[in-house]
């Protein structure tokens, strides 16, 4: 799994970088090299935390992550916004970090060791302290949720995203959420198969809050950004759906590869959707002027009908409109939980589709506007080479993803069969 | 220019040779078979890039134009060759293989 997470997230740091590229410049955000060198420190951090064995390697590399993270955020220093987003995310940041170190602590305390095998094996022994354990075991999953941005601690996601430059918010947005995936895995599944029960029931609230909060709240923003954030905690719930069918209600873990393998999907194409949708963002965006209100889209489709297309095969695969990607992505989830059993699991699913028609409308406004209202932007869109074609591949892979999906779900499939061998 | 191509085909070629000679004899760099690799294999995605972080770095300081184009193809080279190892390194799941025979 992590040779296959850590290639894509380089892979994810390159698109980036080409789509960051002629916005960062406009702005004289690439004086000095720190969008460059801060992108390969936050990359670092990405694949400690992919590799890490041990709960103090995991937490440095989550460190050096949230640090590059900060000063991206704040790397235009005479813009207001900007800095008030770095000093909110700064500070959530560390309170994140802080549950994290408390709940990794409790642990040690627990079970006297931080190796992930060894505390795995202790802690199905029986001979770690339960009632520390289980605190731990608390604040450990209360820093993930705020690290994934999942409700009731996800207040950071909409102002940061909201306030950092756009490519910085396509950056928060993507790459990391790879790394997040890598540490849930290795920090619940790995070290902790035997409280399965537990922590599945916390991440079970976690994700129908984040799916109701995330959906209803996106319906009400007028600002692309901050639907594009609720619409990110609400993903984030679907994912955390996935993680939730692992082990059944009997103990069964026969559905655990099913379900593993469909979080890492959906992770990894929800990572593919938002390059595109920020991609098409900072194209539109120029200097002076960030296209950030919905209604900055308005009659796209006159103005380019490619970049019109490639932002609504973004907004499709995030609604789950077939036979995009994301309509894949959601699919596996659903049918994870279909098979983890009835009861709870059946209802989550349930739910999760209605939350899902609850987000089509949002994401159907944004194609609404592009393709039948009148343009308010005359301005020609221009752009390098290298973007335009980067654009149209990551759009294009959307559907060709969502047409022909076995390639990335055998590899899926593969990379988490060799995690639970 | 062409020093600048020379030191950059140079820095990328050298690990990339380093990492076939060292593959060819030990097994999965991945995380849980690190106790039985050698260290360096382990560590050398991590300290590519550390050493490419820096070598970026002091490069852009010599930089003049507001565009960073050294910079910016440098750090695109980096996270190649960053994918391409990672993608291709020795392990159960590794992701060059597993496309190869789903293929």
């Amino acid at each position: 799994m992590g040779n296959w997470l850590k290639c894509f997230a380089a892979l994810t740091m390159m698109v980036l970088l080409v789509y960051a590229r002629p916005y960062a410049g406009a702005r004289g955000m690439l004086r000095g090299g720190e969008l460059y060198t801060l992108g390969l420190f936050a990359l670092l951090g990405m694949y400690v935390m992919i590799s890490g064995h041990n709960l103090l390697i995991i937490y440095l590399g989550l460190e050096l992550l949230a640090l590059s993270s900060f000063a991206l955020v704040a790397l235009r220093r005479d813009d207001l916004r900007a800095t008030e987003a770095a000093m909110k995310y700064f500070v959530l940041g560390a309170l994140a970090s802080g549950f994290l170190l408390y709940g990794m602590s409790l642990i040690y305390g627990a079970t006297g060791t931080l190796d992930i095998r060894t505390l795995a094996q202790t802690i199905e022994a029986g001979v770690a302290q339960p009632q520390v354990l289980m605190l731990g075991l608390v604040f450990l999953v209360a820093g993930l949720a705020f690290k994934l941005g999942a409700v009731p601690f996800h207040m950071w996601v909409p102002d940061v995203y909201h306030g950092a430059p756009t490519a910085v918010t396509l950056f928060i947005g993507s790459a990391p959420k790879l790394a997040a995936f890598a540490i849930v895995m290795r920090l619940l599944v790995e070290a902790m198969p035997t409280l399965a029960f537990d922590w599945q029931q916390m991440l079970a609230v976690l994700a129908v809050l984040s799916l109701l909060v995330g959906n209803l709240a996106a319906v009400a923003q007028t600002n692309l950004k901050r639907m594009l954030a609720f619409s990110s905690i609400a993903q984030v719930g679907f994912l955390l759906l996935a993680f939730v069918a692992g082990v059944g209600a009997d103990g069964s873990t026969a559905n655990m590869s099913t379900a593993y393998s469909a979080a890492m999907f959906y992770i990894v194409t929800y990572v593919l959707t938002t390059l595109a949708v920020f991609g098409v963002i900072l194209l539109l965006s120029r200097e002076g002027f960030e296209s950030e209100e919905i209604d900055d889209l308005a009659g796209l489709n006159q103005r380019s009908p490619l970049y019109a297309g490639v932002m609504a095969a973004g907004m499709f695969s995030l609604a789950g409109v077939p036979p995009l990607v994301g309509f894949y992505a959601k699919l596996t989830v659903l049918q994870a939980l279909l098979a983890a059993g009835d009861g709870v699991y059946l209802w989550s699913a349930v739910f999760a589709v209605l939350m899902s028609l609850v987000g089509a409308f949002y994401y159907l406004r944004v194609v609404k506007v592009m393709y039948f209202d009148v343009p308010t932007q005359t301005a020609a869109i221009s752009a390098p080479f290298e973007l335009r074609a980067v654009l149209s591949v990551n759009g294009l892979m959307l559907l060709v993803l969502g047409l022909f999906p076995g390639a990335l779900l055998a590899l899926c499939a593969q990379a988490i069969a060799s995690l639970l061998v | 220019m062409r020093a600048v191509a020379w030191a950059t085909a140079v820095l990328c070629a050298l690990p990339a040779a380093l990492w076939r000679a060292l593959s060819g004899t030990h097994h999965c760099p991945s995380a849980s078979d690190a106790p039985d690799t050698h260290w360096f294999v382990f560590f050398f995605f991590f300290l590519l890039l550390l050493v490419m972080v820096c070598v970026i770095a002091i490069y852009d300081l010599f930089l003049k134009s507001p565009q960073r184009h050294a910079t910016h193809y440098l750090t695109l080279l980096t996270l190649a060759g960053a994918a391409f190892l990672t993608g291709s390194a020795r392990s159960a799941a590794r992701p060059s293989a597993v496309l190869a025979a789903w293929w």
